[in-house]
């Protein structure tokens, strides 16, 4: 697994790196290292596939005129949408296996 | 050239003020952003919602949009009139790629001025997966944009799980270094097994007599057929465990569970159907003695009889 630090990801995702602390203040991702506390940023260290997220928080962010804090939730209430759709379809298919 | 009607396409009558526009806009936006609406429609609705707002929002944008909407014919079709140049256009500017072909001959350049080579987007994309191509390495031919890549799909992949493909995602600009692919995996349901976590499923349909005196049953896994004992006197639901018959995982193997569905037969015979009787008069059994105390079915078997 590849990891970038906080300048690397700045640049890849075209964010300032207020933006990013601000990202991981809320949880929307958090560093694979480095303790995300005031002032350590520099130290952080990222997953790479954390810039997906941080691509999708940045355009939902931008698009749709949401705070981070919004951005977490409705990334959140995505996320689980998402999960539980897949899930009613798996119920969904083992039930029909019944009623056939 | 099609005119774009940006009123229309935001909803909104052209003497809207700018707080009805970003409304009308914002409204749109959380409905079709491609981050937020998965449906293949979704993303192109966006994009001309965005360019919408992108033109109406600003002052002098608008302003000249309004003065260009004159120059419509009857069919829907347009031509911006001889010698037009946007004020707010950079001549020399590359063409944003997300735009129309409307939006650029007005307002062209104007919007995509930047310093120096860009590096490519990030993209992402689902990448549909049978349970069967997850048992072992498998490679896999994807298109991407005109492209194809052959992308290996180690074994144990899971539903959900994201696979990068670095530098296959959108290519940079003047030199500058393309974007990553990312890979969505998503198990498609299959005609026989179903999914719960890494186990999966498979629902064995047996005859009644099959469930009442037990015996060996034939059963399909991922990797060929597997003999199981079906104990005497199996329910429906039941289910029997077959350890590390399931999807391999990272760190875990999951099992395969056999879940016994008793069914009738389509057709009963007469001498079938002498047999149910006979059995039916011995038997002393009473699915829905559960029941008893209540008087709704123990009041319709006594007035059946």
């Amino acid at each position: 697994m590849n990891t970038l630090t906080l300048t690397e990801v700045c640049r890849r995702v075209s964010l300032p790196e207020h933006a990013v602390i601000e990202i991981v203040e809320v949880g929307i991702v958090t560093p694979v290292a480095g303790i995300p506390v005031a002032g350590s940023a520099h130290t952080w260290c990222f997953d790479d596939q954390t810039l997906i997220v941080l691509s999708r928080a940045a355009r939902l962010h931008e698009d749709l005129a949401l705070d981070w804090h919004g951005v977490a939730l409705a990334l959140e209430l995505l996320e689980e949408i998402d999960t539980l759709r897949r899930e009613n379809e798996q119920l969904r298919q083992r039930l029909n296996r019944f009623l056939d | 050239m099609e005119f774009k009607d940006y009123y229309k396409i935001l909803g909104v009558q052209p003497e809207a003020d700018e707080k009805e526009i970003k409304a009308a806009y914002r409204k749109l936006a959380r409905k079709y952003h491609p981050d937020v609406n998965a449906d293949a429609e979704a993303e192109s609705k966006f994009k001309e919602v965005a360019e919408a707002y992108k033109v109406l929002k600003d002052a002098e944008k608008r302003a000249e949009y309004d003065q260009l909407r004159q120059f419509r014919d009857a069919r829907g079709g347009f031509q911006p009139p001889p010698g037009w140049q946007s004020a707010g256009a950079a001549s020399g500017g590359g063409q944003e790629a997300d735009f129309s072909d409307f939006f650029e001959s007005l307002f062209g350049g104007g919007f995509s001025r930047r310093c120096g080579p860009r590096p490519g987007r990030d993209l992402e994309m689902e990448l549909p997966l049978f349970l069967e191509d997850t048992v072992a390495d498998t490679r896999k031919p994807i298109s991407v944009h005109g492209r194809t890549l052959n992308v290996t799909i180690p074994a144990g992949t899971a539903d959900n799980e994201r696979i990068r493909l670095k530098g296959k995602g959108e290519p940079g600009a003047q030199g500058a270094p393309a974007g990553d692919l990312y890979l969505r995996v998503r198990l498609v349901p299959h005609p026989v097994f179903d999914l719960d976590g890494h186990d999966l499923l498979v629902t064995v349909p047996v005859a009644p007599w099959e469930a009442a005196l037990g015996g060996k049953l034939q059963v399909p896994t991922l990797t060929g057929r597997i003999s199981l004992t079906l104990p005497a006197g199996s329910q429906t639901g039941r289910r029997l465990r077959v350890k590390g018959k399931g999807l391999a995982g990272k760190k875990t193997q999951g099992d395969l569970y056999a879940i016994i569905k008793i069914v009738m037969p389509d057709r009963i015979s007469d001498q079938d159907r002498e047999l149910w009787r006979a059995l039916a008069e011995q038997s002393d059994f009473d699915p829905r003695a559960d029941w008893a105390g209540g008087d709704g079915p123990r009041h319709d078997k006594e007035s059946g009889k």
